[in-house]
């Protein structure tokens, strides 16, 4: 005979470990901290990479008026404003790569939980023959 | 409005049935307009222009995942761009990496706006995309629109500066980077369009949220009439160049585009709005149950009216050879004609 609260339960959790599942027990096997240090750590080489080609079309944007100011220019005073502005660029992607890692985080967080309930629900319905696992990941900072 | 309902059950139905084929075949689709379209509006390269090619490009992308279609559209541009000149090629790779290094690193699933936007633009209805991104995602998606809107204009740019992009000599070597970045950071048109859908989509947002009746037709009205109204003031202002007759029937049919989705996705009877209250230990509780339209798919039965007529016949039996195999079991196989005749 078929148990339909099981059927219904395994189906939802393997459609969740197809879906979501792989890339949220990616992000717990982590704890909070590393996880978002690794992703600013990301951020800070992609935005490094993006502004390093915001500034090679400026320079090549006119390239023969550069040359021929660099000269003239005040160059401390230029790499002054250069580094400020990286840095500028640097704090908002960092700043948005906080907010969003974070939620993405706690939401992972909440729907592998979501997924041990239900897994728990599951060994429960085979007569508590068998202990469900631990769950695995969702580790917090110490 | 029923056979409208009852189409939608019958794709639902067809999807869930048959998903491991409809979803290549839509990948297949999707990619083979890009291809086309790229090839249309640019052609610079000879060989991306044979129709083989696209076929096997889009071959290879239904295949793969839908992030895919939009690495290869961004291939075929940049190939596009360096037969054109190497100074193109150099901006449109530069401005892909900072797409991607900038946005897609954090929203790896907006691809599909950002192919859908250059390819509604060359079709004339581009504001199908601000009204249907507020009504089935979130504000994020606005940044996805910026980058399709950037690449849709960054081709026409090309298109429009091709005899100053392809002229030979080495001194317009900087030249040609100046027009091309300046195609990206003061093209006004485009401006006034990435604010106009930006604001479009927020407002669609903002009110199919209410908890109003109609709420999603009074979006898609309200979203139309403010990308329409934008764009018009802005052209006035401004003196764009965009052509009003283009931004009125795009809107129009852009509108019934719209109107399409919401009866696929959001589809109620606010005639039998329910209000409910219960409570809890910790609440009291106010909803408002609005019921879906559904209608069951009508299925359909044949039945035979003329009686059908029993033939007496007689039927042939067919006759078979029975073979013994060395180990014992034994194997049947059937006459040969000519062993039939010999035995009549």
């Amino acid at each position: 005979m078929i148990n339909e609260e099981r059927v219904r339960l395994m189906t939802r959790m393997a459609s969740y470990e197809k879906r979501d599942g792989k890339k949220h027990l990616g992000a717990v096997s982590y704890f909070r901290s590393d996880y978002i240090s690794l992703q600013i750590l990301k951020t800070v080489i992609a935005t490094t990479i993006a502004f390093g080609i915001l500034f090679g079309l400026f320079v090549l944007y006119d390239f023969e008026l550069f040359m021929h100011e660099i000269y003239k220019m005040d160059l401390l005073q230029f790499g002054k404003s250069v580094i400020l502005l990286y840095l500028i660029m640097q704090g908002v992607f960092i700043l948005i790569t906080y907010v969003v890692y974070l939620y993405r985080y706690n939401q992972a967080l909440r729907s592998l939980k979501r997924y041990h309930e239900n897994l728990k629900k599951l060994y429960r319905s085979y007569d508590g023959k068998e202990e469900a696992p631990e769950p695995a990941g969702g580790r917090k900072d110490s | 409005m029923t056979s409208v309902l009852e189409a939608k059950e019958y794709i639902k139905s067809f999807y869930f049935k048959y998903e491991i084929y409809v979803n290549p075949v839509m990948k297949l689709l999707l990619a083979l307009l890009t291809f086309l379209m790229i090839n249309r509006n640019m052609g610079y390269m000879e060989m991306l222009n044979s129709f083989m090619i696209v076929l096997m490009a889009a071959l290879v992308c239904s295949l793969l995942p839908w992030n895919f279609i939009v690495v290869a559209a961004a291939g075929f541009i940049l190939l596009h761009s360096y037969a054109l000149a190497v100074e193109c090629a150099l901006v449109v790779l530069a401005v892909f990496a900072l797409m991607f290094l900038l946005y897609f690193r954090f929203v790896p699933g907006g691809t599909l706006v950002v192919l859908l936007t250059p390819l509604l633009f060359s079709f004339g209805i581009p504001f199908v995309i601000p009204v249907a991104v507020g009504l089935l995602g979130t504000p994020v998606s606005i940044l996805a629109i910026v980058c399709g809107l950037i690449t849709a204009f960054l081709i026409g740019h090309m298109e429009d500066n091709l005899a100053l992009l392809s002229a030979q000599d080495a001194e317009s070597s900087s030249q040609k980077l100046r027009i091309m970045i300046d195609g990206v950071l003061e093209n006004k048109s485009m401006l006034v369009i990435m604010v106009a859908f930006a604001v479009t989509v927020l407002l669609v947002y903002v009110i199919r949220r209410l908890s109003i009746r109609y709420a999603w037709t009074f979006a898609i009205v309200g979203g139309i009439l403010a990308n329409v109204i934008l764009l018009l003031v802005c052209e006035l202002l401004l003196e764009l160049n965009l052509s009003v007759v283009w931004i009125l029937v795009g809107s129009l049919v852009s509108g019934l585009i719209c109107k399409l989705i919401q009866l696929m996705c959001f589809n109620v009877d606010y005639e039998r709005t329910e209000m409910v209250q219960f409570e809890d230990d910790e609440y009291y509780y106010y909803v408002k149950a609005v019921p879906k339209n559904l209608v069951a798919i009508p299925e359909k039965q044949v039945k035979k009216i003329n009686t059908q007529h029993k033939k007496t016949s007689v039927k042939p039996t067919k006759k078979v050879n029975t073979i013994n195999t060395s180990n014992g079991v034994s194997r049947t196989a059937p006459r040969s004609s000519k062993e039939n005749q010999t035995s009549k």
